[in-house]
């Protein structure tokens, strides 16, 4: 009266005990992985906005004209371009076109 | 009484980067798509494996581990070049990030081309795409990461050129990093389920 228990693909099971093992040690890994890379992709970004944060963090409650940026003004063209690094390694908005 | 948001009041203007730039975002994206496609290449060579009384089926060529593995070694070194040349990039130092990427360039190449190599070598020993699961498999599996890696070498060219003119941006580099990062990590993970 009660049916058997069928695999969804039922062609991949039905062979040897190896082929049903494999059959579903590779659903866990295809249900794990995308939520693992997802997982990993938020990690990321959230790293990301934290280093942007910290960065960002010691600019704020400064007087303007304050210390911390003439400081960071005398080191940039000190350490940038007058010892022949590239301008674009500090900067986002470098024009792409020209070349 | 002021209204909020006149404009005569000075209004700070703070530019809002993104967290990750587009391009970068658009090869995650890319990547996950990618990855899953190898995931199932990689389940289905497992359960087809698993399926065959004796792997590799009789008559057919074993597959040539030691010159892999050495390939594979080169391809890893093409990886850390390649991260070298970032680290590099980000500290200013665009002559010698040039140099690591060169490197890599000239890495990523060899492996491709020593991969030809074995293949012709394979085909001349009888491994067929049709006649056992075996071959399929091998071509599918290393034939796709094949041409991803062909992908990722003009990729890296093109920042090779750019990168020389001084005119490669950080967004556009980070985004081609990222991929020929994923081209290397693949290959051990594939290495490990066709050849071994």
């Amino acid at each position: 009266m009660i049916p058997a228990i069928e695999l969804a693909c039922s062609v991949c099971g039905a062979v040897s005990p190896a082929a049903r093992t494999a059959y579903a040690g590779t659903t866990v890994f295809l249900s794990l992985l995308p939520l693992t890379f997802i997982g990993l992709v938020v990690l990321y970004v959230r790293s990301e906005i934290l280093s942007q944060a910290s960065v960002k963090q010691p600019l704020r409650n400064q007087p303007i004209g304050g210390e911390y940026e003439r400081g960071a003004s005398a080191q940039h063209s000190a350490g940038g371009h007058a010892t022949g690094q590239a301008p674009f390694a500090e900067e986002q908005g470098t024009p792409e076109g020209s070349g | 009484m002021m209204a909020v948001g006149s404009p005569d009041l000075p209004v700070a203007r703070e530019e809002r980067q993104p967290a990750v730039p587009n391009a970068v975002l658009a090869v995650l994206l890319f990547v996950g798509a990618e990855l899953m496609m190898f995931a199932a290449f990689i389940s289905a060579h497992a359960i087809g494996r698993a399926n065959m009384v004796e792997w590799p089926p009789p008559g057919q060529p074993v597959l040539p581990l030691e010159s892999t593995a050495f390939n594979t070694l080169v391809l890893l070194g093409s990886g850390v070049a390649m991260r070298y040349a970032g680290r590099l990039y980000d500290d200013g130092k665009v002559d010698t990030s040039f140099k690591a990427l060169l490197g890599s360039l000239a890495a990523g190449t060899f492996f491709v081309v020593f991969q030809g190599v074995e293949w012709a070598r394979l085909l001349a020993d009888g491994l067929s795409f049709r006649a056992t699961p075996y071959g399929g498999f091998f071509y599918l599996i290393v034939g796709a990461h094949a041409l991803h890696a062909l992908v990722g070498l003009g990729a890296v060219v093109w920042m090779v050129a750019r990168l020389g003119r001084n005119t490669l941006r950080r967004e556009a580099f980070q985004a081609g990093r990222l991929y020929w990062y994923f081209v290397v990590a693949l290959w051990p993970v594939l290495y490990w389920r066709v050849y071994l």
